[in-house]
């Protein structure tokens, strides 16, 4: 008689397809990861508050309304575009001044000015060595602008 | 009588390579870092003086909507002085990334700028360089 012999039913799991699966995932990760590089431009700001007043005496100021940029603290200072900027900036040497003051750069512009050329300005005084002294309107409307300094140069 | 050997073919162990595989995943997932800004919708500016910057701690960024986000999160302007200067004042690095959508007008933008400086943070203003 023969003996009957339950078939023991295996409970394995295949896990040959495991090393496939992985492999395939870090092949995506690989394939998907994306380098982030960040550029831009820090900016040197001076610290303290001043009259725009005080600040104006023999302070570069650059000027923008609207599209243009005056060298210049007024409308009727010449029109320049951001490429003679660039060589003024740079003809005026400022990375090479010891003093901080004289690296100072005061940048004035009408509320309707895009940030995109405002960038550009930024970048351009900060990239030729200026220290930036942005001017703030007086909220309360007092009629007096005073020259903002922020943070540490 | 000739007896043929019978050639075993050469086998090379491959059951570890799964764990090796495993190994590689969990180094990539731990190492990536998730880009938590993808959501934002907003244009970099452009310009030609600017150079690749170190990644900062803290990040304020203002979208095509004007809304300020400090970390990624919704701000306030008169919240983000001092959220900056909590984040900063044990920090050894005080930079602080700055992304502005190109197109908002200087009202917009001008007070972000302010606040930051009156947390004395060092402004890192973040764009894309200019195509050649």
């Amino acid at each position: 008689m023969k003996s009957k012999r339950r078939l023991q039913l295996t409970t394995e799991i295949d896990v040959g397809a495991f090393s496939d699966i992985a492999f395939l995932l870090i092949i995506f990760f690989i394939l998907t990861t994306s380098i982030i590089r960040i550029s831009g431009q820090q900016l040197d700001l001076p610290t303290g508050e001043q009259s725009k007043e005080k600040q104006k005496e023999n302070t570069l100021t650059i000027y923008i309304n609207g599209a243009r940029i005056h060298y210049g603290e007024a409308d009727n200072a010449p029109v320049v575009s951001l490429l003679e900027l660039r060589t003024r900036l740079l003809e005026a040497d400022l990375k090479n001044k010891l003093d901080s003051k004289e690296r100072m750069v005061i940048l004035d512009s009408t509320k309707d000015v895009v940030y995109d050329l405002y960038f550009q300005v930024v970048s351009t005084i900060s990239n030729a060595g200026g220290i930036l002294a942005l001017v703030e309107e007086d909220v309360k409307g007092s009629g007096e602008e005073k020259g903002q300094h922020d943070s540490a140069s | 009588m000739i007896r043929r050997r019978k050639r075993k073919p050469p086998v090379i162990p491959i059951a570890s390579m799964g764990d090796i595989a495993f190994l590689l995943i969990i180094f990539f997932m731990l190492t990536s870092n998730f880009m938590k800004n993808r959501s934002i919708e907003l244009e970099e500016p452009t310009s030609a003086d600017i150079q690749e910057v170190k990644k900062t701690q803290v990040s304020v960024t203002v979208d095509r909507d004007c809304v300020l986000r400090l970390q990624g999160e919704v701000c306030d302007l008169e919240m983000l002085e001092g959220g900056v200067n909590a984040l900063t004042k044990d920090a050894d690095d005080k930079r602080v990334q700055l992304k502005i959508d190109k197109n908002l007008t200087k009202e917009e933008y001008i007070g972000v700028f302010l606040a930051l400086s009156r947390a004395n943070a060092k402004i890192v203003l973040v764009g894309q360089p200019e195509a050649e």
